[in-house]
């Protein structure tokens, strides 16, 4: 069987830095709900924006869904969806306005997205406040609709980057059950966060990478059981990356 | 299809929605030429049709008074009122007070016996010039030298006095000549014994004006059809403060990211951009027109004249140029700029300047020979010379070729610096 990502000797360095962001980095995904951890400038969103075709520069051998990357980015594009961090919509439209707007760059039928539209939006509580603008949400529903848009093609793969910062325990929870599911019906999500709790409820396997190398991965219990002293993803997160801060 | 409609249906909601890129794209352009156009009216009317009321103090009710009187009033640009000091009971010192008040731009002095003294020192000149003529020769040495004087508005600037003075002396000049003609000719007649009834021939050389172009009979630009073009111009160069907006809060929300992730490419949808705002700038464009030749006249400003609706199409056609490198200097400004901040500010700041420059804010003939051609460096200047050549002179399109060739030129430029500005910040 293939997997899902194969990335061998993976180098990307920024212009005007000596120190690569990715270093001979090497990784295989496989299908379900894969987190990947590292602490700040880990180089976690560098990867993600590989992947999804945004940085096409670097060094190394990609191959994404099977197709190689960058040159085959094309028809890699219809089958990811990306979440990022940042509520990525446009604040002065409605939801509707904004769902429709990203559903129309996949030319999908009309008929089934509106179908697809409806149901995302009652899945996630949404479909009351659909001619709403945007601005007038709270940071739970903007997070919400934020997911949406990454799904309305239907993607095979998604990647999710930090979905559930700032939204309350509710919010979190609809949205952290809808991925599971949406994985049992077959999305394969990438799944990036610093909410290691979160991880630990939802990845099947967990990759932790640091200063741009992958330091040690594995299914979420087993990555547990291996290390000793180790309760949860947590410790095994500061036993590997250290306590030292990253920010500064 | 549906793809462009929906990326267009996105792009034209945002702009409508911003209730503040809006008042800069539409109202600020109408007060611009409303205000303008009240403020500059006074200096264009000048120029061109109000008549400048002067006061003429005519105490020497003869040839030179009734001459100056005359010629001023035959030129049509001065409103006169004659008086004298007997007849309307007022003195030179009233006349002043009238013109202190403002009432008058000036007044003039015509002293008593101008006429006569003048008339006193031809004869002299000629007796000595011929001294045997059998007349009697004044033996007194008296100063026969009037001096007509001039009393100005203080608010009258120096070009408008030094016209005035120059056209003065111009006429007194030829009053000079033809008393000093009729004097040799009396002369001739008792020497010759023939008679000659004939003025002199002063005006055998004369000056006609005539403007050039396919309407030599048109008037002279009013405060309307100069203010109309030229805030056009700014107000769709000032698209770059909405449009480099959208860009940078793509870039900042992330909106980006998912953008150029999708299938579709981002130059097809910086095209949906350029496309909105290169439209926004035609409505502005016919909106300011309107105003022109709607409203203006309400206030009782002068019509914006438009000639016919082939002047309207090219109007039309010259406007999409100017708007596409307006929307692409601001896509540029969008990708390079690293936040609404810096590019509201440089991208106004640079509008600005390059109206300063291009002619917008102070008319190109003002300039100096060094401004003139920096001024050839502003789109904003290449904007308003062929706006003027349509505007003002209705025409056509290949008459503002290389206009269009720039402005095209600038737009293919800025569009392919960002894409390419785009793509470098990409790796």
């Amino acid at each position: 069987m293939e997997n899902l990502i194969d990335i061998k000797n993976l180098t990307k360095t920024y212009k005007g830095s000596n120190i690569p962001a990715l270093n001979n980095f090497s990784i295989s995904i496989n299908d379900g709900i894969n987190g990947i951890l590292g602490p700040n400038g880990a180089g976690k969103t560098t990867l993600i924006n590989i992947l999804t075709g945004i940085i096409k520069n670097f060094n190394g051998d990609i191959k994404c869904l099977n197709y190689k990357l960058p040159s085959e980015i094309k028809k890699i594009k219809p089958l990811i969806g990306i979440v990022p961090q940042e509520i990525a919509l446009y604040q002065e439209l409605t939801a509707m306005e904004n769902l429709n707007f990203f559903s129309s760059l996949y030319k999908l039928n009309k008929q089934s997205n509106s179908e697809n539209i409806k149901e995302f939006l009652q899945q996630l509580g949404l479909y009351e406040r659909r001619n709403d603008k945007i601005k007038t949400y709270s940071g739970g529903m903007k997070r919400r609709v934020n997911l949406i848009c990454g799904l309305l093609h239907k993607p095979k793969l998604l990647f999710l980057d930090e979905p559930t910062v700032g939204v309350d325990v509710q919010s979190k929870k609809v949205i952290l059950d809808f991925l599971k599911n949406l994985n049992q019906e077959g999305t394969n999500i990438i799944y990036t966060s610093h909410l290691i709790d979160d991880v630990q409820f939802l990845c099947n396997n967990v990759y932790i990478i640091d200063n741009g190398s992958l330091i040690d991965y594995g299914q979420t219990n087993d990555l547990i059981n291996k290390h000793q002293n180790c309760e949860n993803l947590e410790d095994v997160f500061i036993k590997l990356t250290g306590k030292a801060l990253r920010d500064n | 299809m549906n793809l462009i409609i929906s990326i267009l249906k996105k792009d034209i909601l945002l702009i409508f929605r911003d209730k503040v890129g809006l008042a800069l794209l539409f109202l600020m352009p109408i007060m611009l030429v409303l205000i303008m156009t009240l403020l500059q009216d006074s200096t264009f009317k000048a120029l061109n049709q109000e008549k400048i009321k002067i006061i003429i103090v005519d105490d020497d009710k003869d040839i030179v008074g009734q001459t100056i009187t005359e010629v001023l009033d035959s030129s049509k640009i001065f409103e006169i009122t004659v008086l004298n000091e007997q007849k309307d009971s007022i003195d030179l010192q009233n006349a002043k007070n009238l013109v202190n008040k403002g009432k008058y731009k000036l007044a003039l002095y015509i002293p008593q016996k101008t006429t006569r003294n003048l008339k006193k020192i031809i004869s002299k000149e000629i007796k000595i010039q011929m001294p045997n003529l059998n007349s009697k020769t004044s033996k007194t040495n008296t100063n026969n030298n009037s001096e007509i004087e001039i009393f100005f508005d203080p608010v009258i600037n120096s070009t408008f006095k030094t016209s005035i003075i120059s056209s003065i002396n111009e006429i007194v000049a030829k009053v000079q000549t033809q008393l000093v003609f009729k004097s040799y000719t009396k002369t001739i007649k008792k020497i010759t014994g023939r008679e000659n009834n004939n003025n002199f021939p002063i005006n055998s050389i004369t000056i006609k004006e005539k403007t050039v172009g396919k309407y030599s009979n048109q008037k002279l630009p009013t405060s309307t059809q100069h203010n109309v073009p030229a805030w056009t111009i700014f107000a769709i160069f000032f698209i770059v403060i909405p449009l480099s907006g959208q860009i940078i809060y793509e870039k900042i929300e992330g909106t980006l990211i998912r953008l150029k992730s999708t299938p579709v490419s981002y130059c097809f949808l910086l095209m949906s951009k350029v496309f909105v705002f290169t439209l926004i700038a035609v409505i502005q464009a016919f909106i300011l027109i309107g105003i022109g030749v709607y409203i203006l006249p309400l206030v009782n400003m002068p019509m914006l004249v438009i000639v016919n609706n082939y002047q309207l199409l090219n109007i039309l056609i010259f406007t999409t140029f100017i708007g596409l490198a307006a929307s692409g200097y601001s896509v540029l400004i969008g990708t390079i700029a690293k936040n609404q901040h810096q590019a509201a500010i440089f991208g106004s700041l640079s509008i600005v300047i390059l109206a300063a420059i291009g002619g917008i804010w102070v008319p190109i003939y003002v300039m100096n020979d060094t401004m003139l051609i920096i001024s050839k460096l502003s789109p904003l200047n290449w904007s308003i010379n062929g706006y003027y050549n349509i505007f003002l002179r209705n025409e056509n399109l290949l008459s503002v070729k290389f206009e269009i060739i720039k402005l095209l030129l600038m737009f293919v430029s800025t569009i392919l610096i960002s894409i390419y500005y785009n793509l470098k910040e990409k790796s």
